[in-house]
C-alpha cells in the first residue's frame, strides 16, 4: 500500500526499488514466456529462468547503488563497482591474499627462509618482552589501583619499601587520610604433603589485605580480623596452582589441616585468580594471618618480630579515603613519620616515611631505577636481531622483485595502477610477518617454558609468573605488523618504480641497485657478520672454559663423599638446638654400612649460593682511618671435616677435643689469608678478631692446604675455619661423609634417619660431591649454552643475509655474466668472481668481529677458567666456522652464475 | 529491445554470468547517458523495459572499440614474438 503510493508520488528509496525490481521481474517472465514456448513445463520454465538470472534480492541492491552512486572510479566491471568502497578493498585484499599465498607457494625456499628468519627475530623479542613484561608491566594487582597507596621509608635506598610492623600499627591507628591499611610480607615456608617436605614461597597479610585489594577469593572466604590474633592465626589460603596441583581442585579441600611450617593450619580459601603476588614476578603459593610469620621466620630472635621497630620486613598498602588525595596522605605519613622518630629515637631517629601511588611500585624504587635501563638494554639487543631479519627478508623481496619484474612490468602494462601493486607486494610482505608473528608465539612459549625450567641452584623452587598474555599477543601483533612494513615497503616501493618499457625488455642492469641502496645492503650484511662473529666467539671461549674446568684440581675429595643439607636454621630452629640436632644426626649416619666417617660443615667449598663474608682485625696490624680490613668467608667444621674433604693441615695442629666452648677460640686460616695479614711472619700462635673490632680474640692454631674456596676459576682467596663447638655458624648447614660402595643407598638411608627424627624438615640437598662441584659450573654451562645458541641463530641470519645479497647481485648482473662468457670468461672465472664479492662481505664483517670480541669478550673474563680471553683456539675456530657457513651461502648463488647460458641471457628474457 | 534479447545477441552465448547482473551495467551506463530507456510492451503483451544507444553511446562505443583493437593487436603482437 505504502509502496504503491510512493511509486505514484516517484520519489524514494521504494520507488526506485519497485521500478528495478519490476524491470529484473519482467526479463524472467520473458525468459518463461520462451522457455515454455521452447516446450518447458511451466514450473520447471520458472526454475530455470530463475536460476539464470542470479539472486535478484541482491541484484535489486546493486542495481540501486548503481543508479545512486554519482561515478565509479574503477569502470566497467559490474561486479566490482557495484560494490561499496569498502566492500571493494575487502574484494582486493582477498584476491591479494589469494594471490599472496599462491606466490610464496610457488617459491616454498624463499617463504621457508623468510618465515623461519621473522619468526626467530620476533620470537626472541616476544620471549624478551615477555620476561620485561612480566617484572615491568604486570598491573598493580588491585581491582582499582588508583585508590591504592604504599607507605615507604624516606629514602630512595634498596628496601626502603619495608617497615617494621609497630610502625605499621602506628600509622593504621593514626591515620586520617587512609580508609583502611594493610600489611605484607614475603614469607618462605615448608609444606609438608604426608611426608613429603618441600620448601615453598607465601605472604603474611592481614586480614583486610584481598578486601582493600578488591580481590576476593576463588573459593572459600578471606581472613577475618579475629584471625589477626596470635593463637587463632592458624587458617591458610592457597594459590589456585597450588589448589590444582597440590589439593586436587576440589572444594573438599576446604577446612581440612594443611602442615606449613611445621605446624598444622585449617585451609579456608583459595584466592583469586587475577592476584599473584605483591612483589614481580615471585609468585606465591600460601598466605597466612600476620601472626603466622612467627611460623616461618622463628630463628631470628626472642623477641617476636611484631614487636620490633628495628625489624623492618613489611610492605605497607593503604587505601585512600574517599576525600583523600595522595599529596594528603603523603603530607600526613611524614607527619606521623615525624613523631614516631621523636617518640622512638633509638630506632626511628633517621626514619621518615612518605607515601606514593601504588602502581608506580614495581619490585621497589631502587631496583625499578636499575631494571628499567637494564630491560631497555636487552630489549635493544633482540630488536637489533630482529632489524638483521628483517634486513635479510628485504633483501631476500629485493632480490625476488628483481626475479618478479618482468611479471610486474606486464601487469603494470595492462593497467594496474602503482598504489594497487605496492598493495598487493605489501600484502605478501604482511602474510610473511604474520605467520612468522605467529611462529614467534609459538617460539616464545616454548622459550619461556625452557627458561621457567632452567632452576637455578637455589633451594626453594621459584615459581615466576610469566606467560604469553594478551599484551604479549599485542606486542607480538605489533612486531609482525611493524616487521612487514618494514622489510615491505622499500621493495614495494622500488619493484613498481621500474621504467615499464625497460622492465619488458628485462634490462635489469640499469633498474635497480642504485649505489646507495646495494650499499646499505652490504653494511647490513656485514653488520651481521660482526654481531654473529662476536657471539660465535664468545661461545667458543665459553665452551672451552667449560672444557678447562673440568680439569681444574679443586683441592677438595672429588669422590665418594656424599652430602645431605636440611637448613635447620631457616625452619625454625634455634642455632644450639640445630647444632645438637646435626651431632645427634651425624653420630647415626657413622652406623650406616658403608659410612666411612662423616662431618659437618657450615657451608662447602663452591657453594654458589650462599656466602657469608667477615672483616679480620689482626693482631699487631694497625689500619689507618680511612682503611677496611680484609674480609674472608668463614666457615665453621667439625675437626673430621677436612679428613673427609682430604683438605691436609700443613703447619700446626687440627681442631680437637680440647677445642671445647668455655676453651680460648681457635681458628684455622690458609696460606693466602695469613700472606695477607702478616706478610713472611708465621702465623701460628698469632691472634685475629672477626667481625667486629672489639670482638673476642681468635687464636691461628692451624694452616690447611691450598683449595678453591668460592669458584673453580678464582685467583688464590683467603679462608678461615672455626671449629664448630665454638661458633653455630648461621649458613645452611651440611652433614657430608665419606662413602665406600653405593652412594645412592647411603643418601636414602641419611635422608630417612632424618625423616624419623624430624618428620616436619624439609631437606634440602641430597648430593654427591661429583655433583655438588658440577652444580658450581652451572653459570658456565648456561652462558656456554644461551650464548652458543645466539651465535648459531645469528650466525645462520647472517647466512641468509649473504645469500640475500648475493643471489640479488648475481640476479641483476645476469646479462653482465651472459656477456662475459659469451666472449671468453668460463665457469670457473664467474665463480669466483661472485665468491669473491660475498666472501669480500664476511671478510670485511670478520675483521671487524675479531676487533669487537677482542673488546668485548674481556668483559666474560670472571667467568672463564683457565682460558685467556684473547684464546686462539676460540678465535679461530669461530671464524672458520663462520667462513664456512659464508661460504655455503654464497655457493649456491654463484653457481647459478656460473650455469647461465650466455645466449640466453643475451636474448633478455 | 528488451536486454534480455540485447545479452543474448551480443555475446553469442560466449559469456555464462548471471543475466540478472547486466541490468547494474545497464543503470550505469543510462547514468552516463550513453543509453536511455522506456517501458513498453512487448510482442507478447508483455510490460517490460526497453534501451536504446543515445549520440554520446555511439561516440563512446567507437572510441572503446577502437581502444580495444589497439589493445588486442598489441597483445597479439607479443603473444607472436615468444
Amino acid at each position: 500500500m505504502l509502496d504503491a503510493m510512493r511509486r505514484k508520488l516517484g520519489w524514494g528509496r521504494g520507488a526506485l526499488e519497485a521500478d528495478i525490481r519490476e524491470e529484473m521481474l519482467a526479463h524472467i517472465a520473458l525468459c518463461v514466456d520462451d522457455n515454455v514456448a521452447a516446450g518447458m513445463d511451466p514450473d520447471s520454465a520458472r526454475q530455470d529462468a530463475e536460476r539464470r538470472f542470479g539472486d535478484i534480492d541482491r541484484l535489486v541492491g546493486e542495481g540501486q547503488t548503481a543508479k545512486r552512486s554519482r561515478h565509479d572510479p574503477l569502470g566497467h566491471f559490474p561486479n566490482r563497482s557495484d560494490r561499496s568502497p569498502g566492500a571493494n578493498l575487502m574484494n582486493d585484499l582477498i584476491a591479494d591474499i589469494r594471490f599472496g599465498i599462491r606466490m610464496l607457494w610457488k617459491s616454498p625456499m624463499f617463504t621457508f627462509v623468510a618465515v623461519l628468519s621473522l619468526a626467530v627475530g620476533i620470537g626472541f623479542n616476544v620471549t624478551m618482552f615477555s620476561v620485561v613484561d612480566a617484572v615491568l608491566f604486570s598491573p598493580f594487582p588491585a581491582a582499582d589501583p588508583d585508590r591504592v597507596v604504599r607507605v615507604r621509608q624516606a629514602g630512595d635506598a634498596f628496601g626502603d619499601l619495608l617497615m617494621s610492623y609497630p610502625d605499621f600499627v602506628d600509622l593504621r591507628d593514626t591515620t586520617e587520610t587512609f580508609a583502611q591499611m594493610a600489611s605484607v610480607r614475603t614469607e618462605m615456608g615448608t609444606y609438608n604433603d604426608d611426608g613429603d617436605v618441600s620448601f615453598v614461597f607465601g605472604e603474611s597479610v592481614s586480614a583486610n589485605y584481598f578486601g582493600l585489594l578488591g580481590r576476593p577469593p576463588l573459593i572459600g572466604r578471606t581472613f577475618t580480623p579475629e584471625e589477626e590474633i596470635a593463637g587463632n592465626h592458624r587458617v591458610i589460603m592457597v594459590s589456585p596452582a597450588f589448589w590444582r596441583e597440590r589439593l586436587g581442585a576440589s572444594e573438599d579441600v576446604l577446612g581440612t589441616q594443611l602442615a606449613f611450617g611445621g605446624e598444622s593450619y585449617t585451609l579456608v580459601g583459595v584466592v583469586s585468580e587475577e592476584y599473584t603476588g605483591l612483589v614481580p614476578p615471585l609468585k606465591p603459593s600460601f598466605w597466612v594471618p600476620t601472626p603466622g610469620t612467627e611460623d616461618f621466620s622463628g630463628s631470628l630472635g626472642a623477641t617476636s618480630m611484631l614487636e620490633r621497630r628495628q625489624s623492618r620486613g613489611f610492605y605497607v598498602l593503604g587505601q585512600l579515603a574517599d576525600s583523600a588525595s595522595v599529596e594528603q596522605s603523603d603530607a600526613e605519613v611524614q607527619a606521623i613519620g615525624a613523631q614516631l622518630a621523636a617518640e622512638y629515637p633509638d630506632t626511628n631517629e633517621e626514619i621518615g616515611f612518605r607515601a606514593m601511588p601504588a602502581a608506580d611500585v614495581r619490585i621497589d624504587p631502587a631496583a625499578d631505577q636499575a631494571l628499567l635501563p637494564a630491560a631497555g638494554v636487552l630489549m635493544g639487543t633482540v630488536g637489533l636481531i630482529l632489524l638483521l631479519a628483517c634486513a635479510n627478508v628485504a633483501n631476500m623481496m629485493l632480490a625476488r622483485g628483481s626475479v618478479r619484474r618482468q611479471e610486474i612490468g606486464l601487469r603494470m602494462a595492462l593497467g594496474a595502477g602503482r598504489g594497487r601493486l605496492v598493495r598487493q607486494l605489501l600484502t605478501e610482505s604482511l602474510m610473511l610477518s604474520a605467520i612468522g608473528g605467529i611462529l614467534a608465539v609459538v617460539i616464545a612459549e616454548v622459550a619461556i617454558r625452557l627458561l621457567l625450567s632452567l632452576q637455578p641452584p637455589v633451594i626453594v623452587p621459584i615459581d615466576l609468573a610469566i606467560d604469553v598474555n594478551a599484551r604479549v599477543w599485542v606486542y607480538a601483533g605489533a612486531v609482525a605488523l611493524l616487521t612487514g612494513l618494514v622489510f615491505g615497503l622499500v621493495p614495494a616501493f622500488r619493484s613498481t618504480r621500474a621504467d615499464l618499457s625497460q622492465s619488458l625488455r628485462g634490462d635489469e642492469a640499469s633498474s635497480d641497485g642504485s649505489q646507495r641502496g646495494s650499499r646499505l645492503r652490504n653494511s647490513l650484511v656485514v653488520a651481521q657478520v660482526t654481531l654473529s662473529l662476536v657471539l660465535l666467539i664468545s661461545a667458543a671461549l665459553m665452551l672451552r672454559s667449560l672444557q678447562n674446568a673440568q680439569s681444574i684440581d679443586p683441592g677438595i675429595a672429588t669422590e665418594s663423599v656424599v652430602n645431605i643439607s636440611a637448613g635447620l636454621l631457616f625452619q625454625g630452629h634455634q642455632p644450639d638446638a640445630a647444632r645438637d640436632f646435626h651431632l645427634r644426626a651425624l653420630d647415626r649416619f657413622e652406623a650406616i654400612p658403608g659410612v666411612e666417617q662423616v662431618a659437618y660443615a657450615e657451608r662447602l667449598p663452591l657453594e654458589s649460593t650462599i656466602t657469608a663474608t667477615r672483616s679480620v682485625y689482626a693482631e699487631g696490624v694497625e689500619l689507618s682511618e680511612d682503611e677496611d680490613p680484609p674480609s674472608v668467608m668463614t666457615t665453621t667444621v667439625t675437626p673430621e671435616y677436612f679428613e673427609v674433604m682430604e683438605i691436609s693441615i700443613d703447619q700446626g695442629r687440627l681442631f680437637d677435643g680440647r677445642d671445647v666452648e668455655d676453651a680460648g677460640l681457635v681458628a684455622i686460616m690458609n696460606q693466602v689469608l695469613a700472606d695477607q695479614l702478616w706478610p713472611g711472619q708465621n702465623p701460628l700462635g698469632k691472634h685475629v678478631v672477626l667481625g667486629v673490632a672489639d670482638g673476642p680474640e681468635v687464636e691461628v692454631i692451624g694452616i690447611h692446604s691450598p683449595h678453591k674456596v668460592r669458584t673453580l676459576g678464582e685467583e688464590p682467596t683467603p679462608n678461615l675455619y672455626l671449629p664448630y663447638a665454638q661458633d653455630t655458624g648461621s649458613g645452611l648447614g651440611n652433614m657430608i661423609a665419606r662413602t665406600r660402595g653405593d652412594a645412592g643407598a647411603v643418601l636414602t638411608q641419611m635422608r630417612q634417619i632424618l625423616r624419623e627424627m624430624d618428620p616436619a624438615l624439609a631437606v634440602l640437598e641430597v648430593e654427591t660431591i661429583r655433583q655438588h662441584l658440577a652444580l658450581s659450573l652451572f653459570p658456565v654451562r648456561l652462558s656456554a649454552g644461551a650464548l652458543g645458541l645466539l651465535g648459531i641463530i645469528g650466525a645462520l641470519l647472517a647466512a641468509v643475509g649473504v645469500y640475500g645479497v648475493v643471489a640479488f647481485a648475481v640476479a641483476r648482473r645476469t646479462r653482465e655474466i651472459g656477456i662475459r662468457m659469451a666472449i671468453g670468461a668460463d665457469r670457473r672465472s664467474v665463480l669466483s668472481m661472485v665468491l669473491r664479492q660475498g666472501m669480500g662481505l664476511i671478510g670485511i664483517g670478520a675483521v671487524i668481529g675479531v676487533a669487537v670480541s677482542l673488546a668485548f669478550t674481556r668483559v666474560l673474563g670472571a667467568m672463564l677458567y683457565g682460558v685467556s680471553a684473547t684464546d686462539a683456539f676460540a678465535f679461530v675456530g669461530a671464524v672458520l666456522a663462520l667462513g664456512l657457513i659464508g661460504v655455503i651461502a654464497n655457493v649456491v648463488p654463484a653457481l647459478r652464475a656460473a650455469h647461465v647460458e650466455p645466449t640466453s641471457a643475451l636474448r633478455t628474457e | 529491445m528488451p536486454s534480455r534479447k540485447l545479452s543474448n545477441s551480443v555475446t553469442d552465448g560466449v559469456l555464462s554470468v548471471e543475466e540478472g547482473s547486466l541490468y547494474p551495467a545497464l543503470y550505469r551506463m543510462e547514468k552516463r547517458g550513453w543509453i536511455r530507456a522506456e517501458w513498453g510492451i512487448t510482442d507478447t503483451k508483455r510490460r517490460a523495459k526497453f534501451y536504446e544507444l543515445t549520440g554520446s553511446g555511439r561516440d563512446h562505443l567507437q572510441a572503446e572499440q577502437n581502444n580495444w583493437g589497439e589493445f588486442s593487436s598489441a597483445v597479439a603482437k607479443v603473444l607472436e614474438t615468444n
